[in-house]
């Protein structure tokens, strides 16, 4: 927000006649948008005055309008405050008037709908020169009130309000903030800008919507909340699960990973506390991207991080939450009766005369339940498991400092035993003003975030273990040893007894700013930041024994025990300066902005290991091995480097003809011979509203409409060095020794550069009925060229192809986001829905062939498509199989029965088929807000409406490794189940499993992603607890999602496609949270 | 330097190699990981009609031998490029354009390694030609990929560079090796790989003149104890000829787990002999099939029979390497169609590292790609083929004979009342060879080339056959020691085109002048 003082240098015009001065001022006031405090007699006050003023300095105009009256205006602590000028300069207390009648006291306190305290609040007595404004703890207190007055309380970014005093002495004033967000200030690539002259595509997330979630992970606490940016989350693993995330859409054949910049420096989310977050935005087209140029491609999210604020008092917040965490679906395993009986049938499916695995009398046993049926998922899984955070914060300032430290703990245990994820954050934020002109500013983060795996390496494979045991199996002795399965381990040993993996995650960042004003409208910004992030891993395996129900020793696993130590860093370091110039000349605004930076990565690690140790109780190097065959070691280290100049003028003429340019240089380490880009970008705005024609339109209140045109690049290349001939190593065993072998690890190419992206934007953003609704639309059309691609070569060519700036592909897409906001009754409600799709094709591969298989990449198709054989059905009968080509020669009824495309009589690779996209479409997000009183709630629910996935192994087909399979998998075509949901049931998969569009799921869902209801206690209980603000909520994560019928019960639908089903599913958390301030 | 010059840190970087000998050194040897190991080659034997591989339910495992064994594969189905390797060609040409470069390199060890480069290169084409026909010659390191994109050659001319290579390595390479070195091409090796190449392309006169040019070096002897050979006691024996070396710790070799009794190593046994090898084994005494001996006992099969037989398979009665009997009946974990079990009741013995049990995928064995056994069958089955029976053939096979204690082949045909001639031995010495060779993975190559898929690949194929009742087995306590005869599946190699392998989908869909076999078109 600017200040009230800089303000007084905006121009605005003005015209009275004879018209007394406070009216003047109240004008000055309204126009300027600012607010004056004022102590000055009730008889100067009525004089009358005239203006003529043309585009003129706040300032100026009050001099010219005070001077005549010998009254002055001085700015103290941001006020503007109007007072006689004879007085002496030391006493700056508000003045009482003679002539106003003396009759009460009046004191009281401002806050915002938050509770937070505002100082700076202008509060006036209506009709009055009765005014101060309040203090740091938003105190005010005004002597000499008439009982009736009227209090005038204003505040810049809140709406005014007027209080009837009637005969009361305190006062507790909440403001309400300004729904027009006219001032709103946007977050863009080095530096910031009012959303009324954005010209290009922008969203913001409010670092709120993000702290308020009990997300791990910053990433997910995004999904739904802006139009164009699509996350999906295909795996939970508490610390390692994978998130997809992309800005409209896919763009390319190679890949560009959204670019994340934290306070202005390439970062993660997965380093973020999300209570630090103040605000994202999120990048989209190319004129807000271009800046970044080099490595925009794939747009870009800028999260600023919190910080104190000057001349308040300090804040010590207190926010956490607890919850459980429940797997939002978890694979469905028969028991063991129906296992059996379908694996005999199978069996008998496969070959009529086989020999059934199990008898009658076997199947009896645990159908009387003389044997146990195991729920192998039961075992491995527990039911909950405890989520936490818990954040404190303390955020103030003085006149010269502003500051905020922020500590923070999550631990997040894991459904599987031995599972835990924790994160211990620290920041510090301060910044400071050293002289009128020069600025320093520092934000260092520390985080730890250690992460336990039990079992070594059972992590991974949990979910696999739960499949390929079979439920007639139980995993103890009658003794309770651990059972062997199959004369080899079993889950439940591993993860108790098989050791552990650990990983620390040491993840530290330093980023200091300073600011230098040359001159009144230049000024020079240097930045660097240093960031490291050390990972240590230890896998530690250990020896157990597993035991028969005779109680027999069977095998001694994992034997000798071993330990790996593993070390690596990562130091990244930017250096930016940019130089920032503005100037206003009548109502021409320009500002200008020139830029250099320079970004480098250095990677190293090493790693020892030793076998044979003592016991299972020691767990480093040294207590291995003394023998030194059974030590290793390990390194390995790679960087690179990228430098960019950058640029962007804006220009604007009377507020509402926007133009603006940016462009960037950039020279990347990945590149040798064409090493540097540049990319431009143009984009304007209109703002109609501002128009004679709308601007006093009663329904209309906001209207602009925008285009951007520009290009951006993207470097990532497979490899870090693609331009180099790489020899590989590797080892052949002569005379039983390793011996070091070589060979060509690449195919070079030193032509290789950038690869273009090229963005077209059209959009309008519009406010109606004083902006209680709102709505954005975009619409955007984007095509890349010189993709960096590895063609298809000839298997002759012996050598996958280089990489090579090949082939054409475009995109397109819309974005529509509405909003409906009503803040004026006690009820204040809002709901805010966007609704996004995107659709790419291949436009050229470069004269390459396609390459084909079941996610082909065809010219004229999209990225990302099915590619197989039709399906017509399961054959009826063994009549239908004779009388239609056949793809086996075992088929019979119930199998898959494809489409015969070229009429050739036989089942082909011919045959094959375009059967739809294989990526997500029609992406919506639904948000709301509810507040009554003390009450407040809040949903999101988020879907994808159109997608086919593709799942595997497991997932689909049974006895995958001798394993069981799911619940679904029942649905199995049987004589008396034709209209099955699945072919026949066989033991060899290769008859029905080759790649149909019969295995693609409707994936479609919809989820209410977050529900959460909270409870704010009454200001009068905490003033007594010396509290300025408690916050109680209950809030509910992924409780509720409706997927299509056709996909398997067992899964999320948020699932990847190819998953086998061995993915950690989606969780929901229920959890109870408050937030505190002093 | 620049800001920008960011070179591989951990790489070795094409801009400072070839400067030393041992550069050169370490790029031919690469050639050596191209061999076939044993989890790669055991695989034939699932294909062929010695074993069945259970594997279409359990993915990937084996190349999808079930499907190769029983032909129902497609020209998607996943493992048929295994043996289309182009990137090992272009390894082995980059090293000849390239090791000129090296300085003052040592003339000997400068033709030896190119010498050993050309056996590397002359078996890759030989083994495509084997399962593919024709294939593309490429004969350089092609520098763009648009001249990469070539057609296939006649099997006869690639045949004609897979012998060229072989002939103009041989004198250049040694006779022995020492030290480090062992285990790499000899020149027995590369005439022991000519003999091969020509007897399975049918010129049986120049196969017998290499197989006996192989035995004329006075280099190999086979092995006294055929057990003990394929055991890490055998590795570098006097019988190897080529070899994959496996270490137990740093190289070991997968057989314990796709091979083994799951009682014995946890194995997961995806590889079971079948009834068809085991009954192919003569009585001890040499009668043909073994059940015409008069000491035949229908309730111990296994007894008194070829020795070869026992230490190739695992039987019903057999002692296992933990010493305990194999029960594929009654034990819970190694019951005919458990899971993890046998399929057929047998299990192979011979390629199974017996040593240090506990540590269940851990062979360290080596895998014998040629052996001397195998050049003695070659130069019996090319001599006979050229000029019939002869005392240099029988001689050649009985050798492989006395050393499994069989008697030779003028008793064995006098005790079954077979005359000698050119076909009845030729009938033998298929049997031989098949016996001979068992589980290492050559008999699929041999159906190839004789042509007998039809009769042996196809029809249904079966467990073992205990319905009369096995002595070795208890059948107390509620133990039985019978087992019927069980079909397993059908097999379908009722066509010729199965003799040849279409060129994977994946593979002609990445080119323009290659062309589909056209028996898979």
């Amino acid at each position: 927000k600017k200040t009230e003082a800089q303000l007084l240098e905006k121009k605005i015009s003005l015209r009275t006649e004879k018209m007394p001065l406070y009216q003047v001022l109240a004008e000055i006031e309204h126009t300027a948008g600012i607010s004056l405090s004022y102590a000055v007699s009730q008889e100067l006050l009525d004089s009358k005055v005239s203006v003529h003023a043309r585009n003129r300095k706040v300032s100026d105009i009050l001099d010219r309008v005070l001077s005549p009256l010998s009254l002055v205006y001085l700015v103290a602590d941001d006020k503007v405050i109007i007072r006689h000028g004879d007085l002496p300069a030391a006493d700056s207390a508000i003045l009482a008037e003679a002539q106003v009648m003396v009759l009460k006291q009046l004191k009281g306190q401002v806050r915002s709908e938050k509770g937070d305290p505002l100082p700076g609040v202008s509060v006036r007595v209506k009709d009055s020169n009765l005014a101060t404004v309040t203090n740091e703890r938003g105190e005010f207190e005004l002597d000499n009130v008439p009982d009736d007055a009227v209090l005038v309380v204003s505040f810049i970014g809140f709406v005014s309000q007027e209080i009837t005093t009637g005969s009361q002495t305190e006062l507790s004033v909440v403001l309400l903030e300004d729904t027009k967000k006219l001032g709103e200030i946007v977050v863009i690539g080095y530096g910031t800008q009012q959303k009324a002259s954005l010209t290009s595509a922008v969203a913001t997330v409010k670092g709120a919507a993000i702290a308020e979630r009990p997300v791990p992970n910053v990433v997910n606490a995004l999904q739904g909340q802006v139009p164009g940016l699509f996350v999906q989350q295909t795996d939970a693993m508490p610390g390692a699960g994978s998130t997809k995330l992309n800005i409209r859409g896919i763009s390319t054949l190679s890949n560009n990973p959204v670019l994340v910049l934290v306070d202005g420096v390439a970062g993660q989310l997965s380093t973020l506390n999300p209570q630090d977050i103040d605000n994202i935005s999120v990048l989209k087209d190319a004129s807000a991207t271009a800046i970044y140029g080099a490595r925009a491609s794939g747009g870009v999210l800028l999260v600023t991080t919190k910080k104190g604020r000057k001349n308040s008092k300090p804040v010590l917040s207190y926010d956490a939450y607890a919850g459980t965490q429940q797997p939002t679906y978890l694979p469905r395993l028969v028991d063991a009766v129906s296992f059996m009986r379908k694996w005999n049938e199978s069996q008998l499916n496969d070959n009529p005369d086989a020999t059934p695995r199990f008898s009658e009398a076997n199947i009896e046993k645990y159908a009387s339940g003389e044997l146990p049926s195991t729920d192998w998922i039961g075992t491995i899984f527990k039911e909950n498991a405890l989520q936490m955070q818990h954040n404190i914060s303390v955020s103030g300032g003085s006149k010269n400092i502003d500051y905020l430290v922020s500590l923070g703990y999550l631990r997040q245990e894991g459904l599987v035993n031995g599972v835990l994820n924790q994160r211990y954050s620290s920041r510090i934020h301060v910044n400071t003003q050293i002289t009128d002109n020069l600025k320093f500013g520092i934000n260092t983060v520390y985080m730890n975030a250690p992460r336990n795996m039990a079992g070594a390496g059972i992590y991974t494979t949990a979910m696999h273990w739960a499949y390929i045991l079979n439920p007639t199996e139980w995993p103890y002795t009658p003794a309770g040893r651990n059972r062997h399965y199959r004369g080899g381990s079993q889950p439940v040993a591993i993860i108790n007894d098989g050791g552990f993996e650990h990983y620390k995650d040491n993840y530290f960042n330093t980023n200091m700013t300073l600011e230098y004003g040359i001159a009144k409208n230049l000024s020079l910004k240097g930045q660097y930041a240093y960031t490291s992030r050390d990972i240590r891993h230890k896998i530690f395996r250990a020896t157990y024994r597993l035991y028969d129900d005779e109680e027999n020793l069977v095998l001694t696993d994992q034997s000798p025990n071993s330990l790996n130590d593993d070390q690596s860093t990562e130091v990244n370091q930017t250096f930016i300066a940019t130089l920032n110039y503005g100037l206003q000349v009548k109502q021409h605004d320009i500002k200008a902005l020139a830029g250099f930076s320079q970004e480098s990565l250095e990677y190293e690690s090493l790693g020892a290991g030793r076998k044979d140790f003592l016991n299972n109780s020691i767990h480093v190097i040294d207590g291995g091995a003394a023998d030194k065959d059974q030590w290793s070691t390990s390194g390995g280290a790679y960087e690179w480097a990228i430098r960019s100049f950058f640029g962007r003028l804006n220009y604007s003429f009377k507020d509402r003809y926007l133009l603006e340019a940016s462009a960037r240089y950039d020279g990347s380490s990945r590149f040798r011979n064409k090493r540097w880009g540049f990319f431009p970008s143009f984009s304007a705005g209109w703002r109609l509203s501002e128009e004679h024609f709308l601007k006093y339109s009663g329904v209309i209140s906001n209207l602009k409409l925008r285009a951007s045109y520009g290009k951006v690049g993207n470097q990532n290349a497979t490899g870090l060095y693609p331009w180099a001939s790489i020899i590989g190593t590797g080892a052949t065993y002569l005379n039983d020794r390793a011996q070091t072998t070589t060979f060509y690890n690449n195919t070079p190419n030193p032509d290789l550069t950038w690869e273009e992206k090229t963005t077209g934007n059209i959009g309008v953003d519009a406010g109606f009925l004083d902006d209680k609704i709102s709505f954005t639309a975009d619409v955007f059309r984007e095509k890349t060229t010189g993709i960096l691609l590895t063609p298809s070569v000839p298997s002759t060519f012996g050598r996958a192809a280089p990489v090579m700036n090949l082939g054409r592909m475009r995109n397109w897409g819309w974005e529509i986001s509405a909003g409906y906001q009503n803040r004026d009754h006690l009820l204040k409600y809002g709901v805010q829905l966007n609704f996004y799709d995107a659709r790419n094709k291949i436009l050229d591969l470069g004269g390459t062939p396609d390459v084909l298989g079941t996610n082909p990449v065809m010219v004229g198709q999209p990225r990302w498509t099915w590619y197989g054989y039709k399906a017509l059905g399961l054959y009826t009968s063994d009549d239908d199989v004779k009388n239609s080509a056949t793809y086996k020669p075992q088929n019979k009824a119930g199998d898959i029965k494809y489409q015969d495309q070229n009429g050739d009589g036989q089942i082909t690779p011919a045959d094959r088929v375009i059967l739809g996209d294989a990526d997500p479409h029609l992406m919506l997000g639904l948000a709301g807000n509810f507040s009554y009183r003390q009450f407040d709630l809040n949903f999101l629910v988020q879907g994808v409406l159109k997608n086919k996935t593709y799942l595997t192994g497991y997932a689909v087909s049974p006895f995958n490794y001798g394993g069981t399979f799911t619940e679904d998998l029942l649905d199995s075509w049987t004589p008396d189940n034709k209209d099955a949901r699945y072919p026949l049931m066989r033991q060899d998969l290769s008859v029905n499993y080759e790649f149909s569009d019969w295995w693609l799921y409707d994936s479609k869902y919809l989820r209410l992603k977050n529900l959460q209801l909270g409870y704010t206690l009454p200001q009068n209980l905490l003033q007594r607890l010396k509290i300025s603000q408690l916050r109680l909520y209950v809030m509910l994560e992924n409780v509720l999602t409706l997927k299509s019928g056709n996909f398997p019960e067992s899964f999320d639908p948020e699932i990847d496609n190819w998953q086998s089903g061995v993915n950690f599913p989606q969780l929901k958390t229920y959890t109870l949270g408050l937030n505190l301030k002093f | 330097r620049d800001f920008l010059d960011r070179a591989p840190l951990d790489d070795y970087s094409d801009e400072t190699y070839w400067t030393t000998e041992q550069d050169a050194v370490k790029f031919a040897s690469r050639i050596y990981e191209f061999m076939p190991s044993a989890d790669f080659f055991v695989c034939y034997e699932g294909m062929s009609d010695n074993a069945f591989s259970k594997t279409a339910s359990w993915g990937n495992t084996l190349r999808n031998a079930q499907l190769i064994g029983n032909s129902t594969f497609v020209v998607t189905t996943g493992s048929l490029g295994d043996e289309w390797k182009y990137d090992q060609v272009r390894h082995c040409f980059e090293f000849l354009e390239q090791v000129d470069k090296v300085p003052d390199m040592n003339e000997d060890l400068k033709k030896r390694l190119v010498a050993e480069v050309k056996v590397a290169l002359a078996y890759r084409y030989f083994m495509m030609t084997m399962l593919y026909r024709d294939v593309p010659l490429v004969m350089k390191v092609f520098t763009s990929v648009a001249e990469s994109d070539v057609p296939k050659e006649d099997k006869a001319a690639v045949v004609a560079q897979v012998l060229q290579w072989l002939d103009e390595a041989a004198p250049d390479l040694l006779l022995t090796y020492a030290g480090d070195d062992r285990g790499r091409f000899t020149q027995g090796a590369a005439l022991a790989l000519k003999a091969r190449v020509l007897l399975y392309n049918g010129r049986y006169p120049e196969a017998a003149a290499a197989a006996k040019s192989v035995m004329d070096l006075d280099a190999y002897a086979l092995y006294p104890d055929y057990y003990n050979l394929f055991q890490m006691e055998g590795d570098y024996s006097s019988e190897d000829v080529i070899s994959f070396i496996h270490v137990k710790e740093t190289k070991p070799n997968g057989l314990r787990d796709i091979a083994g009794v799951n009682s014995v190593s946890g194995g997961t046994l995806y590889l079971n002999p079948l009834p068809s090898l085991v009954d192919d084994y003569e009585s001890a005494n040499g009668y043909y099939p073994f059940t015409g001996d008069p000491a035949y006992d229908p309730h111990a099969p296994y007894h008194n029979r070829d020795p070869r037989l026992g230490a190739t398979v695992y039987y019903p009665g057999s002692i296992l390497a933990n010493n305990k009997k194999y029960d594929p009946i009654n034990s819970p974990l190694d019951k005919i169609g458990g899971d993890k079990a046998t399929y057929t009741g047998y299990a192979f013995r011979k390629i199974f590292d017996k040593t240090e049990l506990e540590v269940r995928d851990n062979g360290g064995n080596d895998w014998k790609i040629l052996r001397y056994a195998e050049v003695l069958l070659t130069y019996a089955e090319a001599a006979n083929e050229a000029t019939g029976p002869s005392a240099a053939v029988i001689a050649a096979i009985d050798e492989v004979r006395s050393r499994a204690h069989m008697p030779g082949v003028n008793e064995t045909f006098a005790i079954n009342g077979w005359t000698l001639n050119q076909s009845t031995l030729r009938t033998f010495i298929r049997h031989e060879r098949r016996i001979e060779l068992a589980g290492e993975g050559h008999r699929y190559f041999d159906i190839l080339r004789w042509k007998i898929g039809q009769q042996v690949l196809q029809g249904p194929i079966y467990t073992l056959d205990a319905s009369q009742g096995l002595a070795d087995i208890d059948n107390t306590n509620g133990n039985t020691n019978k087992f019927p005869k069980t079909k397993l599946e059908d097999r379908y190699f009722n066509n010729d085109k199965f003799y040849v392998w279409p060129i994977p989908q994946s593979i002609l869909d990445q080119a323009r002048n290659l062309q589909q076999q056209p028996e898979w078109r």
